[in-house]
C-alpha cells in the first residue's frame, strides 16, 4: 500500500486539511488511495486543468500508475512529506489510516504527550500541597486522583 | 452554485526579489500566466489582496456632451496584508522574508536547533519572495513575486500575539486553478505575552537558548515591534505589461506590473513597550536619549528534543532609544501605565543591530 508520511528526519507534525494528519518522523502514514478522494492534485482534470466531476457531483479519483505519479508530485512539493510502500505486515501498528476520522487529532495528542514528558506540577486541590513534581501527566493525574479519593474518605467521616 | 472554500498560504519563489509577470510561464486554463499554488498554508485571522489601482483619467477632455470620457486602466501595484496568531513555524519564516539575511544554524539532533536570522544589508537588494494564495470561496487569487514590505509583531496583554505582514507582488490574478488542498505544518500553540520575559541591558545576554541574567522588568504588560523594508515599487517602460482581451463587444485592455520591488537602502524598526505602572527611570531614559539594549524572549510549546527544550524567539535590541510616549495623563480613577515607543537604531556595538533567535528542532536553514 502507498502511504503519505513525514520523512524520517522531519521533526513537525503536517495536516493535511480533510485528509488526515501525518505526524512527525514518519508516524501515522495515510493511504494515498484513500486521500485520492479528497485531494484535487489526486483527481482527474479536463486538457485545461479543470477538475472533471462525476454524476454523484464528486470528483473522480486518479488510479493506477496516474495516482503514484500525481502522489509523487504533490509530496515533492510539500517540504517534509514523501510517499512510501508500506507491506501488508508493515501497516499492522504502523499507524496507517485507511479511514479518516476525528481521532486523528486524539492521535497526534497521545504522540506529542509521549515525547515530549512534559513538566507539570500538580496541587491537591484539598491541603494544597504539590503532590507531582516533573511527573508524567498520567502520573501527576494519578496523584491527584488519590488525593481527591482521600479528601472523599475524610468527607465521610466527618 | 458557489462553494465555500477558505484559505491562505505561500510557496517560496525561487527568484530572489520575486517573478515577475514576464518570467512567469504561459497561463493554461484561462489563466494569463502560471503562479505555482501554495504549499505553505496558515490559519490566518483575516487577509486581503489590494490591486492598488492606477487608472488614467480623460475627464477633462472637452467632447462636446456633457458626459465624462471613462478612464483608461493603467497600473497594479498588488499588495496584500494578512493577520495571523503568532506560531513560532509562522513567525520564524515570515522573519526570514522580512530580514532576507542568511539563517545560521548551531546545535545538532536530538538538541534544540537555534536560528539566527540576519538582515540584508547593502550590496543585496533583492528579498527572498514568495507567491501567495487567497482563496475565498470561488475567488482563487494568486499574487506572484511577494516580499514582504511590513512585519508587525504585536504581543498584547490578553491574547495571542499576532503577525501582520503586509507584502508587496510583481504580479495578481484570479485564478482558474483547481483548489489545492491546504496543508498546516508545525502549527501547536501560538506565542503569547503570558510566556515573555523582558530585560534591560541584562548582565549577561548569551546565544539563545542560553539563559539571560540580570533584572526581569517586572511589569511588562504589552510588546510590539514593526520592521519596516520601504519597499519601492519599480515598473520600467515596455515590461511586464499584461494584456487581456474582455467585454462584448471585446475591448483589449492593459495593465502595468512592477519589474521589482526594490529594498530601502533604510530600514525602520520601531517598537514600544507597556508598562502596568509608571516609571521614573523610562522617562529620564526618553528625555535624556538614554541608549538601552533590550533583549525579549518569547517562550512557546515544548519541542520532542533532548534535552527537552522549549520553543523560543529571542529579540535582542541592541541601541534601543525611546523617541515618544510615556506615562499615561493624570486620572482620578483610572489606572496610570506606561507606554513608551522608540527605534532600534544603528548600534556600534554588534553588526546585526537586532537579532533575531528562533529556537526550533528544524536543521536546515530558514528559506
Amino acid at each position: 500500500m502507498q502511504v503519505f508520511r513525514t520523512e524520517s528526519d522531519f521533526p513537525e507534525q503536517i495536516q493535511i486539511l480533510g485528509v488526515g494528519l501525518l505526524l512527525p518522523h514518519g508516524q501515522n502514514a495515510v493511504s494515498v488511495e484513500a486521500a485520492s478522494a479528497r485531494m484535487s492534485e489526486l483527481s482527474k482534470k479536463d486538457k485545461d486543468g479543470k477538475l472533471i466531476v462525476n454524476e454523484q457531483g464528486g470528483w473522480e479519483p486518479l488510479t493506477g500508475k496516474a495516482l503514484t505519479a500525481a502522489a509523487k508530485d504533490w509530496a515533492d512539493r510539500i517540504n517534509g512529506v514523501e510517499v512510501a510502500t508500506l507491506k501488508e505486515e508493515e501497516l499492522r501498528g504502523s499507524g496507517v489510516r485507511q479511514e479518516f476520522g476525528p481521532e486523528d487529532t486524539l492521535a497526534a495528542a497521545e504522540y506529542y504527550a509521549s515525547q515530549v514528558n512534559p513538566v507539570v506540577t500538580r496541587t491537591d486541590p484539598v491541603s494544597g500541597k504539590v503532590v507531582a513534581e516533573e511527573a508524567t501527566v498520567e502520573e501527576a493525574m494519578d496523584a491527584e486522583g488519590t488525593a481527591l479519593a482521600a479528601a472523599d474518605d475524610e468527607g465521610g467521616e466527618g | 452554485m458557489g462553494t465555500i472554500a477558505r484559505g491562505f498560504g505561500i510557496t517560496d519563489d525561487a527568484v530572489a526579489g520575486g517573478t515577475d509577470f514576464d518570467t512567469l510561464p504561459t497561463g493554461t486554463g484561462g489563466n494569463l500566466k502560471d503562479v505555482p499554488d501554495a504549499t505553505i498554508w496558515w490559519p490566518v485571522t483575516g487577509g486581503n489582496v489590494d490591486a492598488t489601482l492606477a487608472t488614467l483619467s480623460r475627464e477633462d477632455e472637452v467632447r462636446g456632451r456633457r458626459p465624462a470620457v471613462s478612464p483608461m486602466p493603467f497600473r497594479s501595484d498588488p499588495a496584500l496584508t494578512v493577520p495571523v496568531n503568532a506560531y513560532r513555524s509562522v513567525m520564524e519564516k515570515l522573519l526570514k522574508k522580512t530580514l532576507g539575511g542568511a539563517d545560521t544554524v548551531t546545535g545538532t539532533a536530538p538538541a534544540a536547533r537555534v536560528h539566527t536570522i540576519a538582515a540584508l544589508g547593502f550590496g543585496s537588494v533583492a528579498l527572498p519572495a514568495f507567491h501567495a494564495q487567497i482563496i475565498r470561496d470561488d475567488l482563487n487569487y494568486k499574487v506572484a513575486g511577494c516580499s514582504v514590505n511590513r512585519l508587525t509583531m504585536n504581543f498584547p496583554l490578553d491574547n495571542f500575539g499576532t503577525l501582520e505582514f503586509e507584502a508587496f507582488g510583481l504580479y495578481q490574478e484570479p485564478m482558474n486553478d483547481a483548489l489545492p488542498t491546504p496543508t498546516l505544518t508545525g502549527i501547536t500553540d501560538p506565542l503569547l505575552l503570558r510566556d515573555a520575559k523582558a530585560y534591560f541591558d541584562p548582565t549577561t545576554s548569551p546565544a539563545a537558548p542560553g539563559a539571560v541574567t540580570g533584572t526581569v522588568i517586572p511589569d511588562i504588560q504589552g510588546v510590539e515591534i514593526t520592521w519596516t523594508n520601504n519597499l519601492t515599487r519599480k515598473p520600467y517602460a515596455g515590461r511586464n505589461i499584461s494584456t487581456r482581451v474582455i467585454g462584448t463587444p471585446a475591448l483589449s485592455r492593459k495593465l502595468w506590473y512592477p519589474t521589482q520591488n526594490k529594498l530601502g537602502a533604510a530600514q525602520d524598526v520601531t517598537f514600544a513597550l507597556t508598562f502596568g505602572n509608571t516609571s521614573m527611570a523610562q522617562e529620564l531614559a526618553r528625555d535624556y536619549g538614554q541608549i538601552q539594549k533590550v533583549v525579549i524572549d518569547l517562550v512557546g510549546p515544548p519541542m520532542a528534543t533532548t534535552p527537552v527544550a522549549n520553543e523560543l524567539v529571542r529579540i535582542t535590541i541592541y541601541n534601543a532609544m525611546w523617541t515618544g510616549g510615556g506615562a499615561d495623563d493624570l486620572s482620578a480613577r483610572d489606572d496610570i501605565t506606561t507606554r513608551v515607543e522608540g527605534g532600534a537604531f544603528y548600534s556600534e556595538a554588534d553588526a546585526l543591530d537586532v537579532k533575531f533567535e528562533v529556537v526550533n528542532n528544524i536543521g536546515t536553514a530558514l528559506t
